[in-house]
């Protein structure tokens, strides 16, 4: 007696679950086919905020980021913050959110933010970015665009 | 033996019930509103296809562990599942490329697009993403 009622309770149990199943596929517009669903968005759109970091490569940016006036006033210890700063920024910092330096020695800071992001023909990664250097309380803007290189690091194009 | 295994059987049933209805009372609370504003390029508050564009590809990028140039189902296994990642993988090679990424991701934008105004407000984007988890 004991073993028909359990069976009957766990038929009753399944068959709930693939009622429940059927009706929610049934219930999905047919709009959402082929799209990566409401769910997924939301988890997508969230993780976008800080980022998937991936490994920072040690090799910093290829070329000074700043030239001209200001670029030569920077010296080897601004210019190699900056490069870090750059580097952390293209590889990893969410489109938007700046990645800042500052040298306490020299009083120089500056940051670096990328505007954008996009892929090359190759499947290799560009981003543009912003990038501002105050010198004796004096800021000076920027815009560029760097390329990720096989090795990691990035290479500034334009 | 038997009635043990029903036993079992429903425990387990009973188990994942109530880890599922945890997960529904607490959804991980996402902070997608600080990404609106960024990619919302012209501040008019509304995200248009060029922005949505770009603001997936930033989404490709971050998700893309060490930066390969395509997605593998690791790269976004807690977002989708690996029936879904299947079903975007057209070519069968393991890999998401960005345009089968942005192809599936528009056809989102079009059913979160109620209005049909060609543009995503940040409530029509709220309100599908908890469409999706009712």
């Amino acid at each position: 007696m004991q073993r028909k009622i359990m069976k009957g309770f766990v038929a009753v149990v399944l068959i709930g679950i693939l009622t429940t199943s059927c009706a929610t596929m049934e219930e999905k517009p047919k709009t959402t086919v082929g799209a990566v669903g409401g769910a997924a968005l939301g988890g997508l759109i969230a993780a976008a905020v800080g980022g998937n970091a991936a490994a920072i490569a040690a090799s910093a940016v290829g070329g000074a980021l700043l030239g001209g006036v200001i670029g030569n006033m920077l010296d080897e210890r601004d210019k190699r913050l900056e490069a870090e700063a750059a580097q952390k920024a293209l590889e990893t910092a969410p489109t938007g959110s700046p990645v800042a330096w500052q040298n306490p020695d020299s009083g120089h800071s500056g940051s670096v933010t990328p505007v954008k992001t996009y892929q090359t023909a190759s499947g290799g990664y560009c981003r543009e970015y912003q990038q501002t250097v105050t010198i004796d309380g004096k800021q000076e803007k920027a815009h560029g665009t760097a390329c990720r290189q096989p090795d990691g690091s990035w290479k500034i194009v334009k | 033996m038997k009635s043990v295994r029903y036993g079992v059987f429903i425990a387990l049933v009973v188990v994942a019930s109530l880890a599922e209805l945890a997960i529904a009372q607490n959804p991980a609370k996402p902070d997608w509103g600080e990404g609106f504003r960024t990619h919302d390029e012209n501040g008019d508050g509304k995200i248009d296809r060029g922005e949505f564009q770009n603001w997936m590809v930033d989404v490709f990028f971050h998700r893309d562990t060490n930066h390969k140039g395509y997605l593998v189902f690791a790269d976004i296994q807690n977002s989708m599942s690996l029936e879904g990642f299947k079903v975007r993988d057209s070519n069968g090679d393991g890999r998401l490329t960005l345009e089968e990424f942005l192809n599936s991701l528009f056809q989102d934008f079009e059913a979160a697009d109620v209005n049909k105004s060609g543009s995503l407000s940040m409530e029509e984007i709220g309100n599908y993403i908890k469409a999706a988890r009712k």
